[in-house]
C-alpha cells in the first residue's frame, strides 16, 4: 500500500490535516488518524467504516480510480451506497480464512457497484445468509417481533425467567385474562356495595381517574364530561335498566366535573374518611358548570374534614333539582345507578 | 334482554348484576379513554358505542385472523414444526383477547398488547381503591341510615 501512497503524498502534504500531532507514519499524516486506526486500516484491503474516512478514502485512493465510470471524485460511488453492510461483508471477504468468504466478499463488491444509488440498509448480513432486499426485510421485521416479544417478557411478572416462546405467549395470554377478570370481579365487588350514594358519576370518575394515573391530566373536563353524556346515553339505554326513568334522569342531568389533578387523587387515598351523611347537602356537593377551580371544593370538603375532592365526582347531583333536600336526594339515589 | 332465569332470583340480585355490568360498561369506557391513541383503545371504543347485536343485521363474516402473519411469527421464532403451530395458536388466542388484535399484525400486537396491559393494570388499581373506599363507607355508616 505504501507505494499507492508515495504519489499521493507530495500533492497532499500541503492539505494534510493540521490536527495530525505525530510525526508517525506518512500513511497517519495522509488520513490524520491516530496511528493505531492506521494500522487497523493498514491491515485491510477494504474500506474503512467510517464515514467521513471513506469520503476520504474514495477521494484519494486508488478504488477510486477503478470505479471511474462517474468519474467525478464524488463520494457516492466508493463509499458503496450500503456502506456497513458491504463493508462487513467485504471484512469477511477481505479475511484470508477461507475461499468461500474470499467469493462472497467479490460477488458482494459487484452487487454494490451495480446498485450504487439504492438506500441504505442497516441491517448486518451475517456470514451465508442471503442479501437480497427482501430477505433482508424480513430479517428486519423478526428482529422489531422479537424486541416487542422481550418487551412484553418485561412487562408480565415471572416472564423473564421462561425460555421458550409458546411459553412466554402463555404467560402472556394469561396475564390479560387474569386482568380482564379482575375488572370483570371489581365491578361485581363495586356492586354490590350498598349505595348510599349516587354512583351516576361513576363512569366519568373511573374513566377520568384512569386518565389521570394513566396518561393525561383532564384540564378542562366539561368538554370531556358533555361528549361522554352524548356518548353514554346509547350505552346505558341499551343495558337493561329496570328503574329506566329515574335512572335516564339522573344520568342525563349530571355534569360531572372532574377537576382531579394528579396530587387530589393522592390525597384521596390517603384522606380518612369521616361521615358522609352531614355533608350530603346540595350546596357542598353541587357542582358549578363554570368551571371554576377546584380550591373552592377543597376549602369546603376540607373544613367538614371529609374526603378530599377526589369525592366530589362520586356524588354527581341532579341539577333539575339542586335544592332537594338531603334526605330526599339520599332516597331517590339509592339504589340507582 | 332479560334472561328468563333471572326472574327466578332475588330482585336484589338482579340489581347487583344489573349494576355490575353497567360499572363494568363504565369501566371498559374510562380504559378506553384512557389511551386514545391506541388501537385497541379505537376497537374497544368501536365496541362499546356500537348499536346491540341484537339489532344488527346478519354479521358478515368478521376478518379472519390474518393468516398469512401468524405462520410468519412462528417461523420467526421457533424451527420446528409442532411447535409452529403451537406458537400460532397462542398468537391467535392473544388476538382474541386484544381489543381489536384480530385485524393486526403481529408486531404491532405485541406492541398493543403492552399497551393494553398496562392500561388494564391501571384500570385494576383504581377500581380496587374505589372498591376500598367504598367499603370503608359503608362500614362506617351502616348504622346510622
Amino acid at each position: 500500500m505504501e507505494d499507492e501512497i508515495q504519489p499521493l503524498l507530495n500533492p497532499t502534504t500541503a492539505s494534510a490535516s493540521p490536527s495530525v500531532a505525530t510525526s508517525g507514519a506518512s500513511f497517519t499524516a495522509l488520513l490524520g488518524l491516530p496511528p493505531n486506526r492506521a494500522v487497523e486500516l493498514l491491515h485491510e484491503p477494504t474500506f474503512p467504516s467510517d464515514p467521513a474516512l471513506v469520503d476520504r478514502a474514495a477521494r484519494f485512493s486508488v478504488f477510486a480510480a477503478a470505479a471511474a465510470a462517474s468519474s467525478a471524485p464524488s463520494p457516492e460511488v466508493s463509499p458503496p451506497p450500503p456502506p456497513t453492510e458491504t463493508t462487513k461483508k467485504r471484512k469477511d471477504g477481505g479475511s484470508t480464512n477461507g475461499k468461500a468468504k474470499v467469493k462472497k466478499g467479490k460477488h458482494a463488491e459487484e452487487d454494490t457497484d451495480g446498485e450504487n444509488k439504492l438506500p441504505y440498509v442497516h441491517v448486518r448480513a451475517r456470514r451465508g445468509q442471503a442479501t437480497d432486499s427482501h430477505s433482508l426485510a424480513e430479517r428486519a421485521r423478526r428482529e422489531k417481533i422479537n424486541a416487542r416479544m422481550k418487551l412484553l417478557q418485561e412487562l408480565v411478572p415471572g416472564c423473564s425467567k421462561i425460555s421458550g416462546t409458546a411459553l412466554v405467549l402463555d404467560e402472556i395470554i394469561n396475564h390479560v385474562q387474569y386482568l380482564q377478570r379482575q375488572v370483570e370481579y371489581l365491578s361485581m365487588r363495586l356492586a354490590a356495595v350498598n349505595p348510599r350514594i349516587d354512583f351516576s358519576g361513576l363512569d366519568t370518575f373511573l374513566s377520568a381517574t384512569t386518565m389521570e394515573c394513566g396518561r393525561l391530566t383532564i384540564g378542562n373536563a366539561k368538554v370531556g364530561a358533555e361528549l361522554d353524556q352524548q356518548q353514554q346515553q346509547p350505552v346505558w339505554s341499551e343495558v337493561g335498566v329496570s328503574d329506566s326513568d329515574q335512572m335516564n334522569s339522573t344520568t342525563n342531568s349530571k355534569r360531572p366535573q372532574i377537576q382531579l389533578q394528579q396530587n387530589q387523587l393522592q390525597q384521596f387515598w390517603h384522606v380518612d374518611l369521616l361521615n358522609t351523611q352531614n355533608h350530603l347537602q346540595p350546596s357542598v356537593w353541587e357542582r358549578d358548570t363554570v368551571m371554576g377551580s377546584t380550591a373552592p371544593h377543597v376549602q369546603r370538603e376540607e373544613q367538614h374534614s371529609f374526603v378530599g375532592p377526589g369525592a366530589v365526582p362520586l356524588l354527581a347531583f341532579d341539577r333539575v333539582n339542586p335544592v332537594a333536600p338531603p334526605i330526599q336526594s339520599n332516597q331517590q339515589l339509592k339504589m340507582e345507578l | 334482554m332479560e334472561n328468563p332465569l333471572s326472574e327466578a332470583r332475588p330482585h336484589s340480585q338482579t340489581i347487583i348484576e344489573e349494576r355490575g355490568k353497567r360499572i363494568k360498561l363504565a369501566a371498559e369506557v374510562g380504559l378506553a379513554r384512557s389511551s386514545s391513541g391506541r388501537l385497541w383503545s379505537r376497537a374497544l371504543r368501536r365496541r362499546l358505542y356500537r348499536k346491540p347485536p341484537q339489532r344488527e343485521y346478519i354479521v358478515k363474516n368478521p376478518t379472519p385472523p390474518l393468516k398469512k402473519e401468524v405462520p410468519l411469527v412462528a417461523e420467526v421464532v421457533a424451527g420446528v414444526a409442532e411447535e409452529k403451530e403451537e406458537i400460532e395458536d397462542k398468537v391467535r388466542a392473544l388476538q382474541r383477547l386484544v381489543p381489536g388484535g384480530e385485524e393486526m399484525e403481529v408486531d404491532r400486537l405485541f406492541e398493543e398488547t403492552a399497551d393494553y396491559i398496562e392500561a388494564l393494570r391501571e384500570q385494576v388499581g383504581v377500581m380496587r381503591a374505589l372498591a376500598c373506599i367504598l367499603d370503608g363507607m359503608e362500614s362506617r355508616d351502616g348504622d346510622k341510615l
